[in-house]
């Protein structure tokens, strides 16, 4: 820093402020005398007044310029794709309609019997499908079980059954005595 | 004026905001041409910013101008531009030059002039990013001290401290810039720094 006791750093701050906005402060004409005095401040105000006429003389020409003629017209395309859509414009009406028509489309595999003359609740055909698979296998096991001597399963025309007996007669079930436990004491079987 | 119509433009009125464009567009774009010294970028910021200004209508009041919160919008898309790339530097002066080509060729001084011009706007792209702010919109905008203190958000007395510091690095790289001739041929010196 080079001040040589003389109050560079002091009347500086003051003198930039004087001739950039036109402020006076108390200081400001203790600042001008300084300058007779100081060759190196007036060589930095002087510089200063020059940068700043230089910036404003840009500025002057700075407020001639326009953006491009057809900027507005650019904006507008891009303004009119954010604008909100049709969709939130609906009445409520129109929505409870909407709303309807879609619940009706997830409740269509299901349907309301007319002939009960209740809402009770059927299942449809697709849902009878699997039931009545399961009530055909149920009875061929059943009659397999009931007619120990027959074929349990029915083959269809043309393909071979595989026989499990060959005789055609089951063997006699063994005899299995009862169970009975060897560890627990008679008393409390 | 300005409160009815942004309630206009609130209410999605396509013809408001028109106006509301044409009103504060150049201003704007003055603005993004300043800090960016490109006019396509400028351009690109100017749309940026109205675009975001419909999408925030809502959030604008009505009892202030707009323009502070536009300015501060491209500001900041002013940097964000900046700091993703180089932009290519189209000093006003050549835009203006171009704009004469008609008049034939040029006089000494405005040659002069333009390579004056071409150092000023080197050294304001020099400027750190907050100095350079208060520059483009005190020197170039020609806003007050309080408007531009308003635009930053920053108080009245760091603007004068920001401005203070801007025009001292400006007077530094004016007279260590060499294509002026040594008009600028200024002692430099550091009193300033220990003002503060």
């Amino acid at each position: 820093m080079i001040d040589l006791g003389r109050g560079c750093s002091r009347h500086r701050p003051v003198l930039i402020d004087f001739v950039d906005r036109g402020e006076v402060h108390a200081e400001t004409e203790a600042a001008l005398a300084h300058l007779d005095d100081c060759a190196r401040c007036t060589a930095a105000i002087e510089s200063t007044i020059l940068t700043v006429t230089a910036l404003r003389r840009m500025g002057d020409e700075a407020a001639s310029l326009e953006p491009s003629a057809d900027a507005w017209l650019r904006l507008r395309d891009r303004v009119r794709v954010a604008r909100p859509s049709r969709i939130g414009l609906i009445s409520p009406l129109t929505g409870m309609v909407m709303t309807t028509f879609v619940a009706a489309l997830f409740l269509a595999p299901f349907r309301l019997d007319p002939n009960s003359g209740s809402d009770s609740y059927q299942p449809s055909e697709t849902a009878d499908f699997g039931n009545a698979t399961e009530d055909v296998h149920t009875n061929s096991v059943r009659r397999g079980v009931d007619l120990p001597n027959s074929r349990s399963v029915t083959a269809p025309s043309g393909v071979q059954a595989k026989v499990i007996y060959p005789d055609g007669n089951r063997p006699p079930q063994k005899e299995v005595p009862e169970a009975r436990s060897s560890t627990r004491p008679a008393a409390y079987r | 004026m300005d409160a009815e119509l942004l309630r206009r433009v609130q209410a999605d009125d396509l013809d408001a905001f028109e106006e509301f464009f044409a009103r504060y567009r150049s201003s704007i774009y003055r603005t993004a041409y300043g800090l960016t010294g490109d006019r396509q970028t400028a351009e690109e910021v100017l749309q940026d910013t109205f675009a975001r200004a419909y999408q925030r209508r809502h959030t604008l009041h009505a009892d202030v101008s707009p323009l502070p919160w536009l300015h501060r919008v491209s500001l900041n898309l002013c940097y964000s531009r900046l700091s993703r790339r180089r932009l290519p530097t189209n000093p006003i002066d050549d835009i203006t030059e171009a704009s004469r080509a008609d008049e034939g060729p040029l006089p000494a001084d405005r040659a002069e002039q333009a390579e004056l011009r071409r150092i000023v706007r080197d050294g304001i792209a020099a400027l750190p990013e907050k100095h350079r702010s208060v520059v483009v919109l005190y020197y170039l905008q020609r806003l007050s001290l309080q408007e531009t203190a308003e635009v930053l958000g920053i108080r009245l007395g760091t603007v004068k401290s920001r401005l203070h510091y801007a025009l001292r690095n400006m007077r530094t790289h004016l007279e260590e810039d060499r294509r002026f001739g040594g008009a600028w041929l200024v002692p430099v010196d550091d009193v300033e720094a220990n003002a503060s």
